[in-house]
């Protein structure tokens, strides 16, 4: 009977298999734990409590059981953080409940010189496309719910400012127009334009809204339209309107002067017309 | 030289009537209308104010 002499291949065989064991486990465990924010700055700490997580004990003489609390404190407080409703309950932000409709009405062909014209911009209230959301989607189903949403007017002084870009041409009121804007009532602002010459001017037609609350009195503003304004002013070959307005009047009486003749020929001849049916009666 | 007197008053009228008909003409006008939706008038909000960007790759 023989004996084998010992050889280290029984030793090292096992003792690469643990090896790779703990460390296919530790791979493992520490794939959860790179979800989570903190991930990347503490490694060590994100691996221990996956593997501790069964014992539950953490060492008071440690220093790395320190950072298991904290961990372990985390993931309840983010689940608690997020609950069921929390979706439903999002604060809703004071609106208008009104759809309105802009109306910028320009000439685009006006005479230059001594003529005006005026733009009119209206944000008068939609009364077909009124909408106010009283239901509320959630995963594709209409909930019933109603959705309550405190109307702007009532916690907010709304202001309705416009102005009128226009480079080139008096505009009249130059700078910014405001007027209030209260519910179901209209809302117009008029501009006087006058080109003194000849050519395109474009402008932009703004419109804001400013907000004003009416606890703390914090001013916000908000630009809802900018229509780009596009308009041609023009004479006739070179001359002036009031040129040719006064050419007009002139040439008109002296058209008539020079026709005179002509008018008296047709005053005689329905005087003669009168006068034989007078006779054949 | 009646006709002719005659035929130059038409001339002359018709052309200064037409001065008149331009000079006096009112100017064409054009009307843009839009909606606007109430989610267009409401407060603005700091997310508002930021703009989607998107990453470049």
């Amino acid at each position: 009977m023989t004996t084998k002499p010992f050889s280290l291949r029984y030793f090292f065989l096992p003792a690469f298999l643990l090896i790779l064991a703990l460390a296919v486990y530790a791979c493992g465990a520490a794939m959860p734990a790179t979800e989570e924010p903190s991930a990347p700055e503490e490694p060590a700490a994100t691996e221990m409590p996956a593997e501790e997580e069964p014992a539950s004990e953490p060492d008071p003489g440690d220093d790395s059981p320190t950072t298991f609390p904290t961990q372990m404190a985390v993931s309840p407080t983010q689940s608690a953080a997020t609950p069921q409703p929390l979706p439903t309950e999002i604060p809703v932000q004071p609106a208008i409940l009104e759809t309105r409709r802009l109306t910028l009405e320009y000439p685009p062909r006006m005479k230059a010189g001594v003529e005006s014209d005026v733009i009119r911009l209206t944000l008068e209230v939609d009364d077909l496309g009124n909408i106010t959301p009283t239901a509320q989607f959630e995963n594709n189903a209409v909930t019933g719910e109603v959705v309550e949403i405190p109307d702007l007017y009532e916690t907010h002084i709304i202001t309705a400012e416009a102005r009128l870009d226009m480079a080139g041409m008096t505009v009249v009121p130059p700078g910014v127009t405001y007027q209030p804007m209260k519910r179901g009532e209209s809302v117009t602002f008029y501009w006087s334009i006058r080109p003194q010459e000849t050519g395109r001017y474009r402008g932009t037609v703004w419109l804001h809204l400013g907000f004003v609350d009416r606890v703390s009195g914090e001013e916000s503003r908000m630009a809802v339209s900018a229509q780009i304004v596009e308009i041609e002013a023009v004479d006739l070959f070179g001359f002036s309107v009031s040129f040719v307005r006064t050419s007009g009047v002139v040439g008109s009486a002296l058209g008539f002067i020079i026709g005179l003749p002509f008018f008296d020929d047709i005053l005689k001849f329905l005087f003669r017309r009168r006068r034989k049916r007078k006779a054949s009666r | 030289m009646k006709k002719l007197r005659i035929a130059l008053a038409i001339i002359i009228l018709a052309v200064s009537i037409s001065l008149l008909l331009w000079g006096y003409a009112p100017n064409p006008r054009e009307a843009i209308e839009r909606t606007i939706p109430p989610a267009e008038m409401q407060l603005p909000t700091p997310s508002s104010l930021h703009p989607d960007l998107e990453p470049a790759a």
